[in-house]
């Protein structure tokens, strides 16, 4: 027989474990394929603040990629046993993941899409992953249709999907996104703001590569006229094109897109958030890309 | 002494707190373990690192709210008198009430350790277990360490008053005392001196905190400094203990109440 006490207890059990099951219940309906207008239950459950979270959980992924390590500046405090023996628990030796280990920062980056939809940066970040170190592309242009069902204006996106569509040498799907990501810009009308012009310079430039590796020579001058005009000083752009037009035989232009995209890559493994910090403490250790005359983007 | 601290932790075993939290904590292990991340599989980081999360948020709570009610209750239910009546001197109570605390919530942060070990295990993960017996072992002195402070507070406040203020004394001690060297760079004069002392005076719990060498499988710390932080610990917990002992010599109770 069930007394008022144990019926009480049990009912408490029950409202305790709701949530629980209800949130297990969520996560098997929800597969990287749901419905990607849908409000995630993180981003419901936190408001505006999630954009914090999601933030912060991005930085999360980073400290993970870095395997835990902190980047503290030194102080004049350095030498006393406290921060000896803190440095000691909390390391701060820069080192940062690698191989299949990779995948161990990929809960972080789906918290932190969960939380924030909208989180350009970690749909690029993850998608990157997915695809450069895993060779998950089903999986990163999953992750990217998503985000531009959700964030159709941003240009990013498409560029992002279009450089894996390049790994993988579909070079139709690849010319494709690109182009999209142009058409966006242009709607967007953003020539003034710095950032849409560095994207749309680059997306001009893969967009002309594929053009004239696929014959369209014309198109391709016109993209390459288009991005000189954005950027005069592109001196590797501009002897692109003057080959172009003399009919001079150049390093082809397929071989170029590969080498530019696969340098992005290699930048881009190296890249952290806080690279000026690391800069500042170690003396640079990242490379620091400098914009010069053959500089596409 | 040693019957103090039995009774504490029988007491502990018949309230139902600890099955509670590891009730809590094992929901929140079955939500982290049914997430699906990109349909990707064999990743356990993220488990072990928010289930010692999970551990260490627990384990202050408890230390806290089982040390905070200890004295407090005695007093209010007036059992401090027959208690003091006895043969037992204030230092054996102080002590043996921190003895039950800290064997209880050392015992019930094994089983959230278990716990989590069991579900990385059950995942297909490995254990460092070299690591995660130093992380223990530094947790545990860390929850000995928060339990004397606590139990100096109550010798002078009730169990409310204790529970707010050691929870601000360990977020700060946690969070804010490894900034000391950051902001001190940042300021001068007797503000910087001011922050130079508490530096060194406040405990430094982020010390005891071996979670990211756990989850990321670093280097252990090695035997000499990893005696020494210990060693620190168990001078902090002496010190708070002390203290609590030449703050409650001074107490004096009635049958109606504190006086």
């Amino acid at each position: 027989m069930i007394t008022a006490p144990g019926l009480r207890n049990c009912l408490a059990l029950v409202l305790c474990l709701l949530p629980f099951i209800g949130s297990c219940w969520v996560s098997y309906l929800r597969g990287v394929g749901g419905q990607a207008t849908a409000p995630s239950g993180i981003g419901a459950l936190l408001g505006r603040t999630r954009m914090m979270v999601s933030g912060e959980l991005f930085l999360r992924a980073d400290a993970y990629f870095h395997r835990g390590q902190r980047g503290d500046k030194p102080t004049p405090w350095d030498d006393t046993w406290f921060k000896r023996a803190s440095d000691v628990v909390h390391p701060s030796e820069h080192l940062h993941l690698s191989g299949d280990r990779i995948q161990e920062m990929m809960p972080w980056l789906w918290l932190s899409l969960r939380a924030d939809p909208h989180n350009v940066d970690a749909h690029v970040t993850v998608a990157f992953w997915l695809s450069r170190a895993m060779g998950r592309h089903d999986l990163a242009h999953e992750v990217l249709r998503v985000a531009t069902i959700n964030n159709p204006t941003n240009a990013v996106l498409y560029a992002e999907r279009g450089r894996i569509f390049v790994r993988q040498g579909r070079w139709t799907e690849s010319r494709a996104m690109f182009d999209h990501g142009i058409a966006v810009l242009e709607a967007a009308r953003s020539e003034r703001d710095d950032e849409a012009r560095f994207d749309m310079a680059e997306l001009l430039f893969y967009r002309s590569l594929l053009d004239e590796e696929g014959g369209r020579l014309d198109v391709a001058r016109a993209g390459y006229e288009a991005l000189l005009d954005l950027f005069p000083d592109r001196q590797g752009v501009r002897n692109r094109l003057l080959a172009l037009e003399n009919g001079a035989q150049g390093p082809s232009a397929g071989t170029e897109l590969t080498d530019q995209i696969g340098l992005q890559d290699r930048n881009r493994e190296t890249q952290c958030s806080h690279t000026e910090e690391h800069d500042e403490v170690e003396g640079g250790l990242h490379e620091t890309h400098v914009h010069d005359e053959h500089c596409t983007h | 002494m040693w019957t103090l601290a039995r009774l504490v932790m029988l007491e502990m075993v018949r309230r139902k707190d600890v099955y509670v939290l590891l009730i809590l904590m094992g929901a929140g292990m079955g939500v982290l373990v049914s997430l699906n991340i990109f349909g990707l599989t064999g990743m356990v980081g993220y488990i072990q690192d928010l289930g010692l999360l999970f551990a260490w948020i627990i384990g202050w709570v408890l230390a806290i709210a089982v040390n905070a009610r200890q004295l407090p209750d005695e007093e209010r239910r007036g059992t401090i008198i027959p208690l003091l009546a006895r043969p037992v001197t204030r230092l054996d109570v102080i002590a043996g009430k921190w003895l039950g605390c800290w064997l209880s919530v050392v015992a019930a942060n094994a089983c959230f350790y278990l716990l989590v070990i069991a579900v990385i295990l059950a995942r297909g993960g490995a254990v460092q277990a070299g690591l995660l017996v130093q992380g223990f072992v530094l947790h545990g002195v860390s929850l000995g360490v928060i339990g004397a402070m606590v139990l100096l507070l109550t010798t002078r406040m009730n169990a409310d008053a204790s529970t707010a203020l050691g929870w601000v004394l360990v977020l700060t001690c946690y969070f804010v005392v490894p900034a000391f060297p950051s902001l001190m760079s940042l300021d001068s004069g007797w503000r910087a001196d001011a922050m130079l002392a508490l530096y060194h005076l406040l405990p430094h719990l982020d010390l005891f905190d071996a979670r990211v060498l756990v989850a990321h499988a670093l280097e252990p710390i090695g035997a000499g400094l990893f005696a020494g932080i210990v060693g620190y610990g168990l001078l902090l917990v002496v010190v708070f203990l002390g203290l609590a002992v030449l703050s409650y010599q001074g107490r004096r109770f009635a049958r109606t109440g504190r006086l």
